[in-house]
């Protein structure tokens, strides 16, 4: 109920409110003058009021008391030239109400744009990339979107009273990989210092303040555009000073193909109607399963094979398609050392595709986490593409073996070459090739 | 202190005596009003220009009448919990099929709306026995009051919403004062009552309390029973009519009610 009296206080205008609530106080004393049944007549039309209102109160919108303001109009005009003041302290109380409502009315917000300054500096800059993305902390992701022209947004909810700036390193783990350019919008107090990339944590990309505008002239918050470009696409064989020696993982290159007997859990999956391995003409990859833990949902319609049709590198490649296919590979890579562990590996997207890279952590046999390197949105251009990816992981997992998987979420890509920073004992010992 | 007697002998002397309290003249009496709604167009048409940036609501909305434009069904639009009142959507859509654009045609639709319910409050002071000076009064502030001006330029359902409201009082009004054409007014408040509710939702409760009203008016030996079971009937009469005209003409299938029954009453609080 207090919410709608609230909202009445503001879309009434205060002045014009205080009148009405005088003009209703002076009409019923008016009516307990002239005649009690009057009285009971607009006490029954209040009580109505009362109710709709209890009955809104779940449903509240402030505009909802809209049909009021005519009433409140009435009963203003009413108190103040009923009451028999003075015709010039009458018409002085109309004129400063009216002059109030109109230095309210022309006292515009400069920077009312500044959602669509914000989609605009979007839509500019994102006209250099293929798959640009919106990620939204400031609950305006409709109108982001609607500016900036980009369908591809997300909008982050978090809990009330937190700032999204804390936990802004978390964020940008899950949200990396998204687009080949992710835009973080944030709403910030204009006295911080904008987000440096030391705070987000992530050295896999370039991260800068694209532009900032002010809410409204109080000047107390911006509406700041964040640009993350990842360094997760290179041309393949270019090699960066600072990336260490990667080292294949094992039958990380495809080219040896094996049988359907090491699928480890081939009852899960045929008892989802899962049998495309069936096929004595396709082949998987030794020492890669399906895992029906991850994708390969019943319904599920795809394919994961052995192509040796424009491979990758050698003369095999991994191919899957479909919504949620997966291929880990069963012996474990190596165990958590104390730095990032990074994973590289070729892939091709046949079509507009989603992937991750997952590592699974396992205390000797019993599966304990696992860390995703975020889904990676890939149009379907056909380019052969190199990502890298970097994990950072929680001391508690330090030492600790682990397995890694290729998870595609949608569309068709083809993958090879994948390597890892740790040359450990499961590992081969090679370089990755050139 | 000088200067605060002056003051004070210009408030009560000058001031007082001056023009503010000298009778308005015949001109401004009789014409008034037309200055006034264009005071009223003025500053919303300065609003918009100041402020032409969309709400979250508006895009969402222009986003909904663009996908009714392209499918050209009403069902396209519906979702899990979808209840947004078709009207001004239907408006919009209608824009784009005559090629034009759904977010100037909102807001010309508000704005001239809007625009149209100072008039309507200057028209019920009148019925309401004020005087021109304040029928006038109630107008400019009606005019001017800046959650009105804001709203009627905003790609919003408030103002178009109002004016239904407004309309249909109005049209009751002026008969039972006239007690003229009683039955075409009360037609014409029905029907504006079902275009209101499918502009916004909570015109069903005002339905519910002018019937309430009627029976109090009856009870209280104001109105004969006859007499408000005949206005009772004309008006929920034409409220059918007009909202199984609004139903057929737009296309809305039955999914809607449903949905938008189940989302109101779940946020009034009854669980599913």
């Amino acid at each position: 109920m207090w919410l709608l009296f609230h909202a009445l206080l503001n879309y009434l205008f205060p002045p014009v409110f205080f009148l009405a609530l005088a003009g209703l106080a002076y009409f019923a004393w008016k009516l307990w003058q002239s005649g009690r049944r009057d009285l009971i007549g607009l006490g029954f039309v209040l009580l109505l009021i009362a109710i709709m209102f209890r009955w809104r109160e779940g449903a509240f919108s402030g505009r909802y008391i809209l049909i009021f303001i005519p009433m409140g109009i009435f009963s203003s005009i009413y108190f103040l030239y009923r009451v028999k003041w003075p015709l010039w302290f009458v018409r002085s109380i109309l004129l400063i109400v009216a002059v109030a409502a109109l230095l309210k009315v022309t006292r515009t917000n400069p920077y009312s744009d500044f959602v669509k300054h914000a989609g605009q500096l979007i839509r500019e800059d994102a006209r250099k990339y293929h798959r640009p993305v919106i990620i939204d902390f400031t609950q305006r992701t409709k109108l982001l979107g609607y500016y900036s022209g980009i369908d591809n947004h997300t909008e982050v909810l978090f809990p009330a009273g937190q700032d999204p700036r804390r936990n802004i390193a978390d964020y940008m783990l899950d949200f990396r990989y998204r687009g080949d350019v992710v835009y973080v919008v944030m709403k910030e107090r204009s006295d911080a210092a904008p987000i440096g990339k030391e705070e987000i944590d992530s050295p896999d990309g370039e991260w800068q303040l694209l532009g900032q505008r002010f809410y409204n002239r109080k000047k107390e918050h911006r509406m700041a555009v964040y640009k993350f470009v990842p360094r997760i696409c290179f041309a393949p064989g270019v090699r960066h000073a600072d990336e260490p020696e990667m080292f294949l993982v094992d039958n990380g290159d495809f080219e040896r193909p094996g049988t359907k007997n090491e699928i480890a859990e081939i009852n899960v999956l045929h008892k989802r109607g899962i049998l495309f391995f069936d096929d004595p003409s396709i082949k998987l990859p030794a020492g890669w399963n399906p895992n029906p833990g991850q994708g390969y949902s019943e319904g599920w319609k795809g394919m994961a094979k052995l192509v040796g049709t424009r491979p990758l590198a050698g003369k095999y490649s991994l191919r899957l398609s479909g919504n949620g296919t997966s291929m880990y590979l069963l012996a474990p890579v190596g165990k958590a050392g104390s730095g990032p562990i990074r994973v590289s590996l070729l892939a091709r997207a046949e079509a507009d595709s989603r992937f991750s890279v997952w590592l699974y952590f396992y205390d000797r046999f019993q599966f304990i986490r696992s860390l995703s390197s975020g889904f990676v949105s890939v149009r379907g251009t056909g380019e052969k593409q190199q990502y890298r990816f970097t994990f950072g992981f929680p001391p508690d997992l330090l030492g600790k073996t682990f397995r890694i998987s290729i998870f595609l979420v949608n569309g068709e890509m083809v993958f090879d070459e994948v390597s890892t920073s740790l040359a450990r004992e499961f590992s081969q010992k090679e370089p990755l090739k050139p | 202190m000088h200067s605060i007697i002056k003051s004070y002998h210009f408030l009560v002397h000058r001031w007082s005596g001056g023009f503010l309290s000298k009778p308005l003249p015949a001109f401004f009496l009789k014409y008034g009003i037309f200055l006034i709604l264009l005071l009223a167009a003025a500053l919303r048409l300065l609003g918009w220009y100041w402020e032409p940036e969309l709400s979250r609501d508006g895009v969402y909305y222009v986003e909904l009448a663009g996908k009714w434009h392209e499918t050209g069904s009403f069902d396209a639009l519906l979702s899990k919990g979808f209840y947004i009142p078709p009207v001004l959507l239907f408006l919009m859509k209608k824009a784009l099929d005559w090629g034009g654009d759904p977010v100037i045609a909102a807001v010309w639709i508000n704005l001239v709306a809007s625009v149209l319910c100072v008039w309507i409050v200057y028209e019920l002071a009148r019925i309401f026995k004020f005087s021109q000076e304040m029928a006038l009064s109630a107008a400019t502030l009606m005019a001017v009051l800046p959650s009105l001006v804001k709203l009627s330029y905003a790609v919003q359902r408030e103002s178009l919403y109002l004016f239904f409201i407004g309309l249909g009082v109005l049209a009751i009004a002026k008969v039972e004062q006239r007690q003229k054409y009683l039955a075409a007014g009360w037609i014409v408040a029905g029907f504006c009552w079902s275009l209101a509710l499918f502009t916004r939702h909570e015109t069903l409760e005002l339905g519910v309390m002018m019937t309430l009203i009627l029976c109090w008016l009856a009870a209280s030996k104001r109105l004969s029973w006859r007499s408000a079971g005949k206005r009772f009937c004309l008006f929920w009469l034409s409220a059918v009519v007009g909202m199984v005209m609004i139903h057929w003409e737009m296309g809305i299938p039955r999914q809607y009610y449903r949905t938008t029954l189940e989302t109101r009453l779940y946020q009034s609080g009854f669980e599913n």
